[in-house]
């Protein structure tokens, strides 16, 4: 047992709202090592995280960092112990400089209390140079692109001396090539400066590319810490969502009918070149494409949230005349987005509110007032359906739950409509495994009552576990369409790329 | 992203910016030259002195004005705040007069004390109900707003009181340069240098741009925001002594709409109601210099008083306007 943990937790236990969200975690974090740490959203992995950081205060147990204990009470303390944390959403100031943003807290002052430019220029090129941040310490960060944002983060925690840094879901807003110039710095500051890593995501290839040892949380018990070497996907996938992978996507008994919706030639600019498509009810139809290949663009129009130049669209046995968003809504369509936030979830708002959004033209009484026990009813019947987790529907706002537990709840403010259409665009993006299942069931749920899916997503394996059939957009036309039987994952991703798909 | 549709437009991009950052100037050199046009009097030295000596007790407020705006708040109290100010120092110098003590450096010293202490007290107030009980800046200086006046009304007995020995700092002048420009100048420049070269400015800046990060690493943003208000009440507290001692006389409507020019001119000079931007030097003296010059305008070219609202109100539109167009960030 090598006793060089440079951060030890103890019996951390942590509740809120009278609910229990951290079991006792005991955790060792060896000096110098990359820690992985996943779990579904609500796990408890920010928590403990917040507990570490001095976010919020823990209700037990104990912690020792550096061979001491550690009593943090806010942000600044862990700071100052040499904990960083790299958040998804970044503390940087746009309307300030690199080198303002870098020495914010403790900015070096001369006479007078004249704050140091030169000098903290100086400091901030130094190490700029040495991390290779494509910016110069006088640039605004307002102006520059996210993944070097990061990077000015990362490289102020350095500065800061921070021994261990916590990255808490730091690929999220970045693009692929940030991404990997982001895994290249982390590596670095590993090697060459001896920074120990805590890295939180629920990416797992990430986490087992990056990291010496994952730690998986499920309902706020450590249920398991080993080497990345002993340990494969599906362990860790059963480990986090307490099942096999095999379960992740739910099978269900329904009949698929006759076709109801119908599109025809639908073009709009160069994103969508002539599409046609063909849903029947109760079926669930994939769309697969690559970035750029108009699956976006073709369901906005579809929806009438983009004007289409040209096209039209048969929705049970009648041509929709105009198709804006209020018509697709009144003839029993719904559309949901990885957008959430656009999505209109009022973020503030309770649950309940929430989820009765929609709905509540219809449970008025006496001079439009609505009828508050109904509401709250139908309120507490979705919660239960969809299996929300939430400890106060009524007082709890929407914001405070995990993206899964959110986008549950835009399902079912959609789903007290019982619309017989709906049009999913990428409903599971940044969602925990778990959540996904529970989401999946969902729509399984909807074609099951004979209502029609159409499922956008950049996850193959999703579709292929959950669609009957998989239409493949390439430059803005569907060039295949695959049956259950059909579906490969080389001939769909040939198809994407343009190719015959054999 | 951007719809691909769009045309490019030509020039509008670099021009837009532009006509923002410097459109202010623009107005305030076509207003000059308006009023020059239709009053040869109005282009003097004499008259520039006058509009510069109008400008500065408002102007000192607009200074302080602009740390509460940087810090994504608002001091709508900043008027009554000055009436205030201007009663309880008609009343003291009422009382020293009565003793024979007026006139003396010693009651002037004590008359300006006064004046800062009030304007302070209410910025701390201000800044207490904002920082410390997390108040809507808004409400909380509303409320305070209320509450100024009431108690300057019930001291005042809503009787006008002479101030005219105040006029001795207000209206004086060396070299043919009044001692309030003088003042107004020396404070921009040192309140100037506290917002861009102190740790303190640079702070209260990052407040603004995002108050929850800010807290995150490692500000003291109650502080912070706390001494925003005391500095924007004391402000207004040496505008409200420094402007009766103009007019020689507090009457009821002593300085009332005052947080309206002192907002609109900070606005005008490029400090932003969204927090995160401010400039004091040349943004606060330019905005209140161009407020003045067409109050000033407009009085030489008698315009019916109740034609100042309607210019004023267009003034307050148009720089929000422009701010809101400028304003990049997230909308609350």
């Amino acid at each position: 047992m090598p006793a060089d943990n440079v951060l030890t937790l103890r019996n951390i236990t942590k509740s809120f709202f009278g609910a229990q969200v951290l079991h006792g975690i005991d955790l060792a974090v060896r000096r110098g090592e990359v820690l992985g740490l996943v779990g579904e959203n609500g796990a408890g992995k920010s928590t403990l995280m917040n507990v570490l950081g001095g976010v919020v205060p823990r209700d037990g147990g104990s912690i020792e960092l550096k061979g001491s204990a550690f009593e943090p009470t806010s942000p600044r303390d862990a700071l100052k112990a040499g904990i960083a944390f790299i958040h998804q959403e970044l503390s940087l100031f746009s309307n300030l400089t690199v080198a303002e943003n870098i020495f914010i807290d403790e900015l070096p002052t001369g006479p007078l209390w004249s704050v140091q430019y030169e000098q903290m220029r100086a400091k901030a090129q130094e190490y700029i140079g040495a991390f290779g941040v494509e910016a110069s310490p006088v640039t605004k960060i307002g102006s520059l692109p996210m993944g070097v944002r990061q990077t000015v983060e990362i490289t102020k925690a350095v500065i800061k001396n921070a021994e261990i840094i916590i990255f808490d879901e730091p690929t999220t807003s970045l693009s692929q090539k940030e991404k990997e110039s982001l895994f290249k710095l982390i590596e670095r500051l590993h090697h060459e400066y001896g920074i120990t890593i805590i890295y939180i995501s629920h990416i797992l290839e990430d986490v087992f590319a990056l990291c010496d040892r994952i730690a998986v949380l499920r309902d706020g018990h450590l249920v398991g810490v080993d080497e990345t070497g002993r340990l494969d996907k599906p362990a860790v996938i059963r480990m986090m969502v307490g099942r096999d992978l095999s379960q992740v996507y739910p099978k269900v008994e329904k009949t698929v009918g006759d076709v109801v919706y119908e599109a025809r030639n639908v073009v709009q600019g160069r994103a969508v070149q002539g599409v046609s498509l063909e849903l029947r009810t109760g079926e669930i139809v994939g769309l697969f494409g690559l970035m750029g290949a108009g699956r976006t663009e073709l369901v906005r129009c579809l929806f009438g949230v983009d004007r289409m130049d040209s096209g039209e669209i048969t929705f049970r046995g009648r041509r929709l005349r105009s198709i804006t968003p209020e018509a697709c809504i009144r003839q029993g369509m719904a559309f949901v987005t990885e957008d959430r936030r656009q999505e209109g979830l009022f973020m503030p708002k309770p649950v309940k509110d929430n989820l009765v959004a929609v709905g509540l033209r219809h449970m008025t009484g006496l001079l439009g007032m609505v009828k508050r026990p109904q509401e709250s009813a139908e309120a507490a019947k979705a919660v239960g359906n969809l299996g929300i987790r939430v400890q106060d529907p009524e007082r709890q706002q929407a914001k405070s739950l995990s993206g899964g537990n959110q986008q549950k709840v835009v399902l079912g403010k959609w789903i007290s409509q019982q619309p017989t259409m709906f049009i999913l665009d990428e409903p599971t993006r940044g969602v925990d495994v778990g959540a996904k299942h529970e989401i999946y069931e969902i729509i399984n749920g909807m074609a099951k009552r004979g209502a029609t899916v159409l499922f956008v997503s950049s996850e193959m394996e999703e579709l292929m576990g959950v669609c009957d059939r998989i239409l493949v957009m390439h430059r803005g036309q569907i060039i295949g369409s695959l049956e259950r039987s059909e579906y490969h994952q080389e001939r769909i991703m040939s198809l994407a790329l343009g190719g015959r798909g054999r | 992203m951007e719809s691909v549709t769009t045309l490019p437009r030509l020039g509008s991009r670099k021009l837009l910016p532009l006509l923002y950052q410097y459109g202010i100037y623009i107005v305030l050199g076509v207003m000059i030259v308006y009023f020059s046009t239709t009053n040869p009097n109005f282009l003097s030295v004499r008259n520039a002195m006058i509009i510069l000596q109008q400008a500065a007790p408002i102007g000192i407020g607009v200074i302080g004005m602009a740390f509460v705006l940087v810090v994504a708040g608002i001091d709508i109290s900043v008027g009554q705040n000055m009436f205030l100010v201007a009663v309880l120092v008609g009343i003291a110098m009422r009382s020293m007069e009565a003793a024979g003590y007026l006139g003396t450096v010693r009651s002037f010293v004590i008359i300006y004390a006064i004046a800062l202490c009030v304007g302070a007290l209410l910025g701390i107030v201000n800044g207490l109900l904002v920082a410390r009980f997390r108040l809507v800046p808004f409400i909380a200086t509303l409320a305070t707003m209320g509450i100024a006046r009431g108690v300057a009304l019930i001291a005042s007995n809503s009787k006008v009181a002479f101030v005219p020995k105040l006029g001795v700092v207000s209206n004086g002048a060396i070299g043919g340069i009044p001692y309030v420009v003088i003042i107004l100048v020396v404070l921009a420049i040192v309140f100037d240098y506290v917002l861009r070269r102190t740790p303190y400015g640079r702070q209260v800046m990052a407040i603004g741009a995002d108050s929850v990060a800010a807290q995150k690493v490692g500000i003291r943003v109650d502080r912070d925001v706390l001494i925003a208000y005391l500095i924007c009440g004391t402000l207004a507290g040496l505008g409200g002594v420094l402007s009766a001692g103009q007019v020689g006389a507090v009457a009821v409507y002593f300085a009332d709409g005052n947080e309206f020019l002192v907002i609109s001119a900070a606005v005008l000079g490029g400090t932003s109601l969204f927090g995160g931007k401010a400039s004091i030097l040349p943004g606060a003296l330019i905005g209140i210099l161009l407020v003045t010059t067409i109050v000033n305008g407009m009085t030489m070219m008698n315009a019916s008083p109740y034609a100042y609202k309607i210019v004023r109100g267009g003034i307050i539109f148009l720089a929000v306007m422009v701010d809101s167009l400028n304003y990049k960030g997230e909308l609350r």
